[in-house]
């Protein structure tokens, strides 16, 4: 029914199908799909954190390693959530209720990586004018190697540049930790550096410049394989002393505070 | 993670292994008492006051702690290695230093 009706709605003259029957017919189906999306996200949502908080509590019961450790092992996925919600969202991606659903499984949800690529890629197609795709995208630095196709594209379109600035750093970062794709990373995350350092990100805390930086840094001079930096400083008294004086021996390295 | 430290400065204290902090507390002397407290033996850089501080911040540390293992030549071996693991590597790479040090001595 739906076809021949978009067809008559699009062409100059309504034919004989009287405006009347378009809207009343029309108009209801759009609505009701709409409201069923939104629906649906949010009781996804809500049963998920249902039954996280129901094995959160568990743990925090378990007594002993063994018990804690088997927890862990049944840790819950949201994939079976994610792939009763994606036929639906498609139905309308550009819909509120839709991106909510892909916000949530791009970031939140603890999903599949090829599935939390796919929500990145439908949100890059449509809502690609999202200012909050810049949150989506520093969620995407601790994401996987299966995003970098939906940054690319959210680099390429977004109209905002602090998005653009973000999912680039994400881009960099997933993309230096791969060998493959080390180089690429590399470029990208320097172009953060030279075009997009004054970004300011997580409650202004931090500046992507200074992580893209230290993301490179750690690219290129603490791999494993790689003869450790130089670190010369004072101690907790005050007197100075160097990394390389332990030379000869196996040192651990801990980066440490007493909180 | 103390007492897991002080076991191994313990189990390796006549062997080619040493524990080097990079600290991010606040206050020196606080700290320095908590160390008095804790049997801390280990010698640590300080990171200027804060887990912003200048040798972290080079190393991109984002979480605390960070653990790298590194061998007798200066090599990065492994990062991020706790308990069990850590126990393993270090069975690995001490014996590796020790061997060396026979070498040289030679």
């Amino acid at each position: 029914m739906i076809l021949p009706l978009l067809f008559l709605a699009g062409t100059v003259s309504p034919g004989p199908v009287p405006n009347e029957l378009l809207a009343t017919d029309l108009a209801p189906l759009v609505k009701v799909t709409q409201e069923d999306i939104t629906e649906a996200v949010q009781a996804a949502i809500d049963e998920f954190d249902k039954t996280f908080s129901a094995w959160v509590t568990k743990i925090r019961a378990a007594e002993g390693e063994e018990e804690r450790d088997a927890l862990f092992d049944v840790r819950p996925t949201a994939d079976e959530a994610v792939k009763k919600l994606f036929p639906l969202i498609e139905t309308e991606p550009a819909s509120e209720g839709a991106f909510l659903g892909l916000k949530w499984i791009a970031t939140r949800a603890p999903a599949a990586p090829e599935n939390k690529a796919r929500a990145l890629s439908l949100l890059a197609e449509h809502h690609i004018e999202s200012e909050e795709l810049k949150d989506i995208a520093m969620g995407a630095t601790r994401g996987s190697i299966e995003m970098v196709p939906a940054l690319g594209m959210i680099v390429k379109n977004s109209p905002h540049r602090e998005v653009r600035g973000c999912a680039m750093l994400a881009m960099g970062i997933l993309q230096v930790q791969d060998p493959e794709s080390r180089k690429e990373g590399e470029k990208m995350l320097e172009l953060v550096v030279a075009e997009y350092a004054d970004i300011k990100v997580y409650g202004d805390r931090y500046e992507i410049g200074t992580m893209a930086s230290g993301e490179l840094y750690e690219a290129r001079n603490l791999q494993i394989g790689m003869t450790v930096p130089e670190i010369a400083a004072e101690d907790i008294d005050g007197v100075d002393f160097k990394l390389s004086d332990y030379r000869g021996k196996v040192i651990l390295l801990d980066f440490w505070g007493d909180w | 993670m103390y007492p897991h430290e002080r076991s191994l400065v313990s189990e390796y204290a006549s062997r080619p292994f040493a524990i080097i902090g990079v600290n991010s507390d606040k206050d020196r002397e606080v700290l320095k008492e908590r160390i008095l407290e804790e049997s801390i033996t280990w010698r640590s850089f300080w990171n200027g006051g804060s887990t912003n501080g200048p040798i972290s911040t080079t190393w991109n540390v984002s979480g605390w702690p960070t653990l790298y293992l590194i061998d007798h030549q200066g090599v990065i071996r492994h990062k991020g290695l706790r308990g069990e693991e850590l126990e393993t590597a270090l069975k690995e790479l001490v014996p590796e230093a020790e061997e060396a040090l026979k070498k040289s001595g030679r």
